[in-house]
This record gives C-alpha cells, sequence and structure tokens, in this order.
C-alpha cells in the first residue's frame, strides 16, 4: 500500500460520511488490557511508564475513547453508601421511601482490568419501587459537561476518535441498570401498565439527557446499551427501542451526527431490525465465535444502512485460540470483512487482560498491508453518498 | 384438552399462577405426580427450549415459564419425595472462581431443572475445591461450570485438573460455557460438552442421562 494519507479520525469521518478511507480505520479499546497490566505491574519492560494513549498509538491502533458529556446533578433525595468488602450499599433516601442497590468489585475484576463494579441488587425489586425510581429521576437534572469532551479530543488530535455519551436507551437502562433481567421480565409479565407508565416517565427523563448530549460537540454519540438479542428479542426492540432512537437519531441527523449503539451480546436475532431503529453504528460488535453472527453476514444484512465498529471478537487474541485459529480468522477478516467495506476495524468489546500483543501488533500489521477497505465495491464510493447523519 | 395438556400450554405461556393452580387440582384428582412431572412440566420446558432454538422465544419468554414451571415444581416435590420419583439426574453448577456474571448460569440452571434434573446451584464466585467438595457430596451427573471473564475461564480447567486430583473426573460429566467460552476450548480443557446458550445445556444434559433415564 501507498504511504498513508489520512490518519485515524480521518479515517473514521471518511466511512461515516460515506467516503473512501485511505484504509480501513482500526480503532480498539486497549484499556482493560491496560488497566489489568498496570494493575499486575506486567506491563510490558518497553511500555513501563507509558500511558495508554502512547502504547496504542506505539501498536498502530486508533485510541477510541468515551467522554461523559452531561453530568446529573440531583436534590430532594439523598444518596448513602456503605462499603464492606468488596460490597457497596447505596441507598437512596427520597421522602417517599428508599431503595437500596448492591454492587461488588473485587480482586479479580481489578486484575482482569474492569473498573465498573457489578450490580447484584438493582434498586427495583418490587412494582412499589417504581414511584420511588420516578422520584429519583424527577429530582436529577442533566447538565451539560462539554469541557472534558473538548479537553480530550484535542489531546487525541488525529490518533483516534472521542465518543460524546452518558446513558443507554431507557428500555436498556431499566432492564440493566436498574432491575435486572429476571425482575424486569416478571414484572413487564405481570404488571405490564405499572411497568410500562415507568417506562414511559424514564423516556421523559432520558429524552432530557439525550437532548444535552445532542448539543454537545461530539460527532457520534454513544448509547451504552449493551444489546443481547436473544434478551431484548426484536419484538421488544421494536415496541420499546424503536420509537426512541427514530425520535433521538432525526433530531441528530438533522445536525449532521451519528448515533452509535453499544452491541457486544449476540445480535443475530436484531440484524434485521436494527435497521428500523435509525442507529447508524454498531459499536463493539462481536462476531462467532463468540456470538452466532458472521461479520460478512452482518454487512450483508445492512449494507450501507448500518456501520459496524468492532469484528474481531476479543477471545480471538487470546491464548485460548490457537496461533493458527487466530491466523485463520486473520486471513479471513482481511480477505472477506475488510473489503466489503461498512467497518471500522475494532475488537468486540475490548483487548483483554490475557491478550497477546503480539496478535495485536499482527492486525496493525494487516491493517497496514492488506487494509484495502472497500476495494469490492470500491467504485460505488466514487460518488459518495452521505449516511445519514453526514 | 387434558389436565395434564393444559399444565403443560400454562408453563409455555408463562402463566405461573394457573400452573400453581393446576397443578394442585391434577394432584387433588389423584393424578400421579411423576405423571405430572414427566407428562407436562419437563415436555413443556422442552418445548420452551425448542421454540428457544427455533428463534420463536427468547430469554424472557424463558424465564417467564420457567418461573411457571418452578411454581409447579414447588408444590410436586413434596410429592415426588413421598412417591419416591427419581431426578433425570443431579446437575451442580456455578460460575467459576472470580466470576461474579451469574445471568447464563442461572438460565442454564432453569432450564436443566425444566428437564427433569434436581439443580444444585453452587453459586458465583466458586474455587475449584468447592466444586470438589460438592462433587463429593452431591454425587451429581453433571458438573457445570460458567464464566464471562476471559481471566476466570482457565478456572474451568483448574476445577477439571482438581476433580482428577481428587479421583473424580471419571465420575461425573463436565459442562462448559459463557461467552467467551467455544467449543474448542472447552474440548481443550478435557470438558465432556460445551453449551452456547442455557436451551442447548439442557439438551445436553439429557443426552447425557439418556443411559440411565
Amino acid at each position: 500500500m501507498t504511504a498513508p494519507s489520512m490518519n485515524e479520525r480521518e479515517r473514521v469521518l471518511a466511512v461515516l460520511r460515506h467516503q473512501l478511507p485511505d484504509r480501513v480505520p482500526w480503532v480498539a479499546r486497549l484499556e482493560l488490557w491496560y488497566n489489568a497490566r498496570v494493575a499486575t505491574g506486567t506491563l510490558p519492560e518497553r511500555f513501563r511508564g507509558w500511558s495508554l494513549w502512547d502504547i496504542d498509538r506505539e501498536l498502530g491502533i486508533g485510541v477510541r475513547l468515551l467522554a461523559e458529556v452531561v453530568k446529573l446533578e440531583t436534590d430532594g433525595f439523598e444518596t448513602r453508601t456503605t462499603t464492606r468488602g468488596d460490597e457497596t450499599l447505596t441507598e437512596y433516601i427520597t421522602p417517599i421511601g428508599t431503595v437500596t442497590s448492591r454492587q461488588v468489585y473485587n480482586e479479580i475484576m481489578r486484575v482482569s482490568g474492569v473498573t465498573a463494579p457489578y450490580l447484584t441488587e438493582h434498586i427495583i425489586k418490587r412494582p412499589e419501587d417504581y414511584d420511588i425510581a420516578e422520584y429519583i429521576f424527577e429530582h436529577t437534572r442533566p447538565v451539560p459537561c462539554y469541557e472534558n469532551f473538548q479537553k480530550i479530543a484535542d489531546q487525541i488530535g488525529g490518533d483516534g476518535f472521542v465518543l460524546g455519551g452518558k446513558i443507554e436507551c431507557p428500555y436498556q437502562h431499566w432492564l440493566l441498570r436498574l432491575t435486572g433481567y429476571e425482575t424486569a421480565f416478571a414484572h413487564l409479565h405481570d404488571c405490564t401498565e405499572r411497568t410500562e407508565r415507568f417506562l414511559r416517565a424514564l423516556t421523559d427523563w432520558t429524552r432530557e439527557v439525550y437532548r444535552v448530549m445532542l448539543d454537545s460537540p461530539a460527532e457520534v454519540i454513544l448509547s451504552g446499551d449493551n444489546f443481547d438479542g436473544t434478551i431484548t428479542h426484536p419484538k421488544l426492540f421494536r415496541r420499546y427501542c424503536v420509537p426512541f432512537f427514530q425520535e433521538f437519531t432525526s433530531e441528530l441527523h438533522k445536525r449532521g451526527k451519528w448515533l452509535a449503539s453499544h452491541i457486544d451480546g449476540e445480535p443475530s436475532p436484531l440484524l434485521q431490525v436494527f435497521t428500523e431503529s435509525g442507529i447508524d453504528i454498531a459499536e463493539s460488535f462481536t462476531p462467532a465465535p463468540m456470538t452466532r453472527a458472521p461479520l460478512t453476514e452482518a454487512q450483508r444484512i445492512w449494507g450501507d444502512r448500518m456501520l459496524i465498529w468492532g469484528g474481531i471478537p476479543s477471545v480471538i487474541l487470546c491464548p485460548s485460540t490457537a496461533d493458527k485459529d487466530f491466523e485463520r480468522f486473520a486471513d479471513d477478516l482481511f480477505s472477506n470483512a475488510v473489503p466489503s467495506g461498512n467497518l471500522i476495524l475494532g475488537v468486540g468489546d475490548n483487548i483483554v487482560a490475557d491478550a497477546i500483543l503480539d496478535r495485536v501488533i499482527r492486525i496493525s500489521q494487516l491493517v497496514r498491508e492488506r487494509g484495502n477497505y472497500g476495494m469490492e465495491r470500491g467504485q460505488s464510493f466514487t460518488s459518495p453518498t452521505p449516511r445519514q447523519g453526514g | 384438552m387434558s389436565i395434564l395438556d393444559t399444565i403443560q400450554q400454562c408453563v409455555i405461556d408463562g402463566d405461573a399462577p394457573q400452573t400453581k393452580a393446576l397443578v394442585q387440582q391434577a394432584l387433588d384428582q389423584n393424578t400421579a405426580p411423576a405423571s405430572i412431572l414427566r407428562d407436562a412440566l419437563i415436555p413443556a420446558m422442552a418445548e420452551v427450549g425448542k421454540r428457544f432454538e427455533a428463534g420463536e422465544y427468547f430469554v424472557p419468554e424463558m424465564l417467564i415459564a420457567a418461573r411457571a414451571m418452578k411454581e409447579g415444581l414447588a408444590i410436586l416435590k413434596p410429592k415426588l419425595l413421598e412417591a419416591k420419583v427419581q431426578p433425570l439426574g443431579k446437575f451442580v453448577v456455578g460460575t467459576v472462581k472470580g466470576d461474579l456474571h451469574d445471568i447464563g448460569k442461572n438460565l442454564v440452571a432453569m432450564m436443566i431443572e425444566g428437564a427433569g434434573f434436581e439443580v444444585v446451584d453452587l453459586g458465583t464466585d466458586v474455587a475449584p475445591d468447592k466444586f470438589v467438595a460438592a462433587v463429593r457430596e452431591q454425587r451429581p451427573t453433571i458438573v457445570g461450570m460458567s464464566a464471562l471473564l476471559t481471566t476466570t475461564m482457565p478456572g474451568m480447567k483448574t476445577t477439571i485438573d482438581a476433580l482428577k486430583a481428587a479421583g473424580m473426573r471419571e465420575q461425573v460429566k463436565v459442562m462448559v460455557g459463557g461467552a467467551p467460552v467455544t467449543e474448542k476450548f472447552a474440548a481443550e480443557i478435557g470438558a465432556d460438552a460445551f453449551a452456547p446458550d442455557a436451551s442447548s445445556a439442557a439438551t445436553r444434559a439429557r443426552a447425557f442421562a439418556a443411559p440411565s433415564a
């Protein structure tokens, strides 16, 4: 290939605008690997004292960052936290009652590079808790915090891409953060009217949060949805997610911006229905063998309507995958998926703690040597059609 | 439609109160507890699994059906014990050491219980010696291990090695699963089966129990 004529940020923007980049963008998250190596003192000698971003640059990976562009201000209730050992209990004390949540952060998580604690008890346990949750939202106000985004974007420059974000869509927020699967689906089945009324209230509140994100300097907003199509299946996605996304993306697209949704679970059942949502990017898309979705199948179904950011399942980089299987995967990736376009190459959802660094370097090498993005249908780029957001 | 067919349909539809009421009604009508289990509850969950594999049912429907099945089973259990009805086998399950992610494990436990097994759930963050102790005490047909983190996956091999060291590996089948786990990895660490989802786990468990069933 000829010398690169674009930086990583320009490549991402080119792909988003449906233009031909000089090669496939390669923008992956290395923070789990980095955090784990720092936590365990196992950062390779040559990287001792280096920042995450410096290592990204050295390895030839575009830096992928998420900057929160919204902060939440509360009044009218008290939040009390108590930590014992690995477990933290949070009490939300309101005038109409108290709800609690518990989360755990243990040593294994720390040495695995995980920074977010694991929720073991959600605040909504009984239908009665919806009243208290609604009160909490009514007394939580989203306010802009754009300075941080700009600061990070300036630091990264052309070496990567910064997404703006804060939370997931209302349905996923209810399911994952507030209620948990078993209780959530029991409520939806047993007390549908009350649950849906809460979801409408949550949607109204989330709309305010997204409005702040809309006005932010971020070109791409990340909705941290963690979709898994075996859980949020097509019927649920259509009923509870599509209307929200359509409303938000129509506003976003008017401003020339794009929406990415974090889809690191099983995507197969949702491949068709995603295209109804207005979502522009399937971020952290994780194909087989970690899910049932072959990357090229998603590319075929989505065509130009959705962009995939991901495509490399994290286990492919780990010792549990044999060298010859990694090479076979990489060859297939660069022979079939990369030339098909509509792809920002990344890892779903992270380069994990035990990833073999030589394999990451090998991907970077292949990106340089065989990253002939969209060449299979490259001629279509002679008259670039902007994506919805562009 | 017989009462057993109606119970079956109630489980498939996830109607827990009706399942519970009908199981009680069937018992009151002197239907054999074993028949309620084998001709209503187990086929219902098998149908749920079939629909999951066909892409007609998903996790929410599976959870709701399993809840209905459990409600019915709770009424049935004392009668099954009285009648000395043996489960299809015993399944010991847990997430491996350090791993707290229990959603997949819980689904597997529900579906395997629905397949007619007695389930001993060791919970999350289960050390190899705890799995070994459970195998020693419970004498299960199958041990199931789940992991979500690549850093905890090696705990599966460590547990298999611990079972070998304790001389118990041949007494039990080992089934593994979880997002980063692949069929190949399962074979490499010496597991007997890999289950990509809860429904497949139940199918494989039934296959293991088949010779003695």
